[in-house]
C-alpha cells in the first residue's frame, strides 16, 4: 500500500529558474515531508540545484537564495512541515538597483 | 596624504575663480569622502534658506575614498547640493571614471559656488583651471556634450560630468550625466547645474593616486574581486537587478499602475529575463568593478529601432509597470531619452504615472498630441521630450509629482507617489514595513538606496507586513552601513563580499591610508554622516510632517496578491517614525538632540 | 598621428590578447599590471591600456607584436628597443632609452607609453619571469584576457563566426 502523498508546487526564479528551464513544478510528497524533504527532492529531480541554489550538506538553501512560503514569508527552519497546496518560492535575496 | 589627495577645488562661477583648501586628516577620518564628504562641504559653504536655483546654492561633487585605486567596485562620487526637487538635502551618487580621474587631478572634491554669467564649462587640468565657453554646447544632449569637450579638448582620457536640456531647462529632477551611461541621478543636481550655466565638468588627470601600503591593499583587493565572483553578486551580473520584476511580482510589492495594484496578471513579458533575452548587447562594468552589472539593452527592430541604453530595475518599473507600458522597446526607447536629455528615469517615470493617472480622471488639460493614459508607450515616449523642453504639459511635469500635484490641485496630490518631493522607488511600502520607516525618515526622500531597509522585510528577517517596535533600531542600523558605503565610495553591490563591512573596511581604509582606523570609528562615522545629513534638512526648515508617505499608500490597503488586505495607517507609521527618532537619540519631534550633536562631534558647527 | 595601414603581427608572436565581447571595460588589468610590475597604484604606469568607446566598445590593448615593428624602426638611440627572439614583443634597454616618445608616436596600436616616474618607455614582456604568468590575464574576471597568438586567435574567430552563422541558421524565419 503507497503512503499518503501530498502536491507541493515549488516556482523557480532567477537563477533556479535558468538552472531548472521551467517556471514551476509540482512534486508528490509523503505528507510529513518538510521543506528539508523538498529541497532533497528537487535536487534529486534537478540534480544541477546542488551547489548554487540548494547546500547539499546541509539541505538548505544556497548562500543569498532564499525559500519562500506562498509569496509571504521567507522559511527559515527547514524542519517546518509544509501544508499540501503549499507553494514554495525559490529565488535570490533581493537587492537594490 | 596617502589614499586620499587631501585637497578640494572652491569653484567661483561668478567671479571665475578657483582656489585650493586643504582638508585635514581630522576631519577626512570624520566624513570619510563620497557622501559623507560632499554633505559636509555643503553644509559648511552653503548659506541656509536660498533657493536651490539661485546662484547661492552650492553643488559639491566628491570622491569616494579608494578612487583611482585598484580597490573594486569602489569609485564612486557623490553630489550634493540642495535639491531643487524636495528643498531638503539633494544627494546623488555615479559610478565612474570621472572620480578616478579628479582624483588623479589631485582633488578629493570640488565645490561649486555662483552662477556663470553666460553658458560655460569647468575644464580642470590636474592643477589648473578653465572657464571655457560653453555657448556652442547648450541644448546638446549628456552624451554629446561628453564628446563635444574629449573632441574640443583632443583627449580622450578627459572625463567629463555634464548635463543634458533637461538640467538647462531647469527641470527640477535633472541628473548629471557622466561616462556615457553612468547618472548622479536623484534629487535633480542636474537642474542646480543648469541654473548655475553650468554645461559639463571636464577633468584630466595625470598624477597618481598613491597608498600608504599598496602590497597590502593589492592583496585586500583581489580577495574582493574574487568574492565579487561568487555567489553574492551572481543577481547582478545576469540579468542583472531587472530580474527583480518577477520575484517583486510575486511578492505583492511589484509597484502597479502609479501603485493602485501590487502585481501585474502577465509580468512575463516586461520581466528582466525576457528584456535580457530580446535586447541584451554588452555588459559593461564602471570603474575598477569586477561586478558589471551594466545591462546595454538595443532595439533591432520597428519603431524604436536603435534605442540602446542601460537599463536597471528602478528604470525598467518606473517606465514599465508604473506606467503599465508592456513594451520593452519603448522602455528602452524611454529610457535612452532620459539618460540623453538627462533626467532621472525613477522621477521621470513615477510622475507620468502620476499625470497618467490625473488625466485618465480628467484633472489635467489636454495637451496636443500626446493622449497621456496608462499603457500609451508613446504618449510616454513624447511626454519625456516635452518634459525636458518645458512644451505643452511638460511645464507642469518638469516640476516633479509633488509641484505638479499642488498646480493641479482637485485632491490629485493624493496620487503624488513621492516622500519629501522625491518619487518612491519600486517596491510598495504596505508589503514592506520596515523599509516603509527608511523611505518616511530618509534624507533625501523616498529612497531605498539610501536606507537599505528593504533588506531585512525581502530577507525575511522580520515579519514584513507588521509594523512594531525594534524597526527603529533596525532601520537605523541599515541606513548606517549605506551612509558608510556611501562615503567610502564602495558600491552597495559589493555589500554581500564582506564578511564584516566595518572590520573590514576599517583594514583596507587603513592599508590606504596608512592611518590607524578601527572598525568602531566606521561605525561612528557612518552614524556622524546620517545626523549631519538630518542637521541639514532641520536647518532647512524640516518638520516632522515631512517624514511620510503618499496618502494613498496610507488609506487604500494592498488590494491584491499576497500581502492583500494589509494597509499601513498613519498611525501605523506614526509609531514606526517614532521608534526610529528614539533609536536615533533624536527629540521626539525628530531633531537631533543636543546630546546626540556633542557625542558625535556635531555641535556648534553651523556655518 | 594616424596608424599605418599595413602592419602585419609577427605569426610566432605570443602576445596579450582581449576579446571584445568579454571585455566589460573595468581596467583592473591596468592596476594588476602597475601593481605587479612597479608595486604601483599608478595606473599611468600600465603597460596595458583599456579603451573605452562607450557604450558598447572595450578593450585592453597591450603590444601586439608587429612583425616588422615600427617602434625598434624609429627609434633614435641605437639598440633601446629590440625584437624579444623568443615572443617578438619589445624588449625595452633602460639605460639606452631617453624617453623621447618617437616610437609611442609610432605605434600603430598606442600599446607604448612613457612611464610617469622613471621617463623610460615602458612596453608589456608578457610578465617575464613572473611565474603564474601576465598578472592582467590573471585578474581578469571576465576571461577576456588571455596569452595567444595570431593563429591560435584567427582560429577561434573563425569558429565564432561559424556559430554565429549556425544560431542564424536555428532562428525560426
Amino acid at each position: 500500500m503507497s503512503k499518503r502523498i501530498k502536491q507541493l508546487v515549488t516556482e523557480f526564479f532567477g537563477p533556479a529558474r535558468e538552472i531548472t528551464g521551467v517556471a514551476e513544478v509540482e512534486l508528490d510528497l509523503e505528507t510529513t515531508a518538510s521543506a528539508r524533504d523538498l529541497l532533497r527532492a528537487l535536487a534529486a529531480s534537478y540534480p544541477a540545484l546542488k551547489g548554487p541554489i540548494i547546500d547539499p550538506e546541509g539541505w538548505s538553501t544556497a548562500p543569498y537564495i532564499l525559500m519562500n512560503l506562498d509569496g509571504r514569508e521567507t522559511i527559515q527552519n527547514y524542519d517546518l512541515e509544509l501544508q499540501p497546496g503549499a507553494r514554495v518560492l525559490l529565488m535570490s535575496a533581493l537587492a537594490g538597483g | 596624504m596617502n589614499g586620499y589627495t587631501g585637497k578640494a577645488l572652491i569653484i567661483d562661477l561668478t567671479e571665475r575663480k578657483s582656489e585650493e583648501i586643504e582638508l585635514s586628516q581630522s576631519m577626512l577620518r570624520a566624513y570619510l569622502g563620497g557622501s559623507g564628504l560632499a554633505v559636509r562641504l555643503l553644509y559648511d559653504h552653503l548659506a541656509p534658506g536660498v533657493d536651490p536655483l539661485e546662484p547661492g546654492n552650492v553643488i559639491v561633487f566628491a570622491c569616494g575614498v579608494f578612487a583611482g585605486t585598484i580597490v573594486p567596485a569602489a569609485a564612486k562620487h557623490s553630489v550634493a547640493t540642495k535639491s531643487p526637487l524636495t528643498g531638503m538635502l539633494g544627494d546623488a551618487m555615479a559610478g565612474s571614471f570621472f572620480s578616478h580621474t579628479l582624483k588623479r587631478a589631485g582633488y578629493d572634491a570640488v565645490v561649486i559656488l555662483g552662477r556663470a554669467d553666460t553658458p560655460v564649462y569647468v575644464f580642470i587640468d590636474d592643477h589648473t583651471v578653465y572657464f571655457r565657453d560653453a555657448r556652442a554646447l547648450w541644448g546638446q544632449e549628456c552624451f554629446a556634450t561628453e564628446e563635444a569637450i574629449r573632441e574640443e579638448l583632443g583627449d580622450e582620457a578627459v572625463r567629463v560630468s555634464a548635463i543634458g536640456t533637461a538640467g538647462e531647462n531647469l527641470v527640477r529632477f535633472a541628473c548629471i550625466g557622466n561616462d556615457r551611461g553612468r547618472q548622479a541621478g536623484r534629487t535633480g543636481p542636474g537642474a542646480v547645474m543648469g541654473s548655475k550655466n553650468l554645461k559639463a565638468i571636464a577633468v584630466r588627470g595625470s598624477g597618481a593616486v598613491a597608498v600608504a601600503d599598496n602590497d597590502a591593499v593589492y592583496q585586500t583587493s583581489c580577495d574582493l574581486i574574487t568574492q565579487a565572483q561568487g555567489p553574492a553578486t551572481g543577481k547582478y551580473r545576469e540579468p542583472g537587478t531587472v530580474g527583480n520584476v518577477l520575484t517583486l511580482n510575486r511578492l505583492g510589492v511589484l509597484p502597479v499602475r502609479n501603485f493602485q495594484r501590487t502585481a501585474l496578471d502577465e509580468a512575463e513579458g516586461i520581466s528582466g529575463e525576457t528584456l535580457h533575452r530580446r535586447h541584451h548587447e554588452k555588459t559593461v562594468a564602471c570603474a575598477a568593478c569586477p561586478i558589471a552589472c551594466e545591462q546595454v539593452m538595443k532595439v533591432a527592430e520597428g519603431s524604436h529601432a536603435g534605442a540602446r541604453v542601460s537599463v536597471d530595475y528602478e528604470t525598467l518599473f518606473a517606465l514599465g509597470p508604473c506606467c503599465d507600458v508592456d513594451d520593452l522597446p519603448a522602455v528602452i526607447r524611454a529610457a535612452e531619452l532620459c539618460d540623453t536629455l538627462g533626467m532621472d528615469t525613477l522621477s521621470t517615470g513615477v510622475t507620468l504615472a502620476w499625470a497618467m493617472e490625473a488625466a485618465e480622471r480628467g484633472l489635467l488639460p489636454p495637451d496636443d498630441g500626446v493622449d497621456l493614459r496608462f499603457g500609451n508607450a508613446d504618449a510616454m515616449v513624447a511626454m519625456i521630450l516635452k518634459i525636458a523642453r518645458r512644451e505643452g504639459l511638460g511645464e507642469i511635469l518638469a516640476e516633479g509629482s509633488r509641484l505638479a500635484a499642488q498646480e493641479v490641485g482637485k485632491d490629485s496630490d493624493y496620487f503624488a507617489i513621492h516622500s519629501k518631493g522625491l518619487e518612491l522607488p519600486g517596491y510598495d511600502p504596505r508589503g514592506m514595513k520596515t523599509y516603509a520607516l527608511g523611505l518616511a525618515v530618509g534624507t533625501r526622500g523616498g529612497c531605498h538606496n539610501r536606507s537599505l531597509a528593504y533588506e531585512p522585510d525581502l530577507k525575511g528577517k522580520v515579519d514584513r507586513f507588521k509594523a512594531e517596535k525594534g524597526r527603529g533600531q533596525i532601520a537605523m542600523a541599515q541606513e548606517d552601513v549605506a551612509v558608510l558605503l556611501d562615503s567610502l565610495g564602495i558600491c552597495k553591490f559589493m555589500r554581500g563580499c564582506f564578511t564584516d563591512l566595518h572590520e573590514e573596511g576599517a583594514r583596507l581604509y587603513s592599508q590606504a591610508t596608512g592611518w590607524d582606523v578601527s572598525a568602531q570609528e566606521l561605525v561612528e562615522a557612518g552614524e556622524r554622516i546620517s545626523n549631519l545629513k538630518k542637521m541639514f534638512n532641520v536647518r532647512e526648515g524640516w518638520t516632522r510632517e515631512l517624514d511620510s508617505l503618499p496618502p494613498r499608500l496610507m488609506q487604500e490597503p494592498i488590494p491584491d496578491g499576497p500581502g492583500k488586505g494589509v494597509s499601513l495607517p498613519p498611525a501605523e507609521l506614526e509609531l514606526l517614525v517614532s521608534d526610529y527618532y528614539e533609536a536615533r537619540g533624536w527629540t521626539a519631534e525628530g531633531e537631533v538632540a543636543p546630546a546626540t550633536q556633542d557625542r558625535l562631534g556635531l555641535s556648534g558647527q553651523t556655518a | 598621428m594616424s596608424p599605418s595601414p599595413h602592419v602585419p603581427i609577427s605569426p610566432h608572436a605570443r602576445l596579450v590578447v582581449c576579446d571584445p565581447d568579454l571585455c566589460v571595460g573595468c581596467q583592473l588589468c591596468e592596476f594588476a599590471c602597475a601593481s605587479v610590475k612597479d608595486n604601483s597604484a599608478n595606473i599611468l604606469r600600465s603597460r596595458i591600456r583599456v579603451m573605452r568607446q562607450e557604450p558598447i566598445l572595450m578593450i585592453s590593448i597591450a603590444c601586439r607584436g608587429c612583425e616588422d615593428p615600427v617602434c625598434v624602426k624609429v627609434c633614435p638611440r641605437d639598440g633601446a628597443l629590440a625584437v624579444n627572439p623568443d615572443n617578438s614583443l619589445i624588449d625595452v634597454d633602460n639605460d639606452k632609452c631617453d624617453g623621447c616618445g618617437w616610437c609611442i608616436d609610432a605605434c600603430p596600436f598606442g600599446a607604448i607609453v612613457l612611464d610617469p616616474e622613471t621617463k623610460r618607455v615602458i612596453i608589456c614582456d608578457l610578465c617575464a619571469g613572473r611565474d603564474a604568468g601576465p598578472a592582467c590575464v590573471e585578474m581578469c574576471s571576465k576571461d577576456a584576457l588571455e596569452v595567444s597568438t595570431p593563429a591560435v586567435v584567427a582560429g577561434k574567430v573563425s569558429q565564432s563566426a561559424l556559430r554565429t552563422l549556425m544560431d542564424a541558421l536555428d532562428e525560426p524565419a
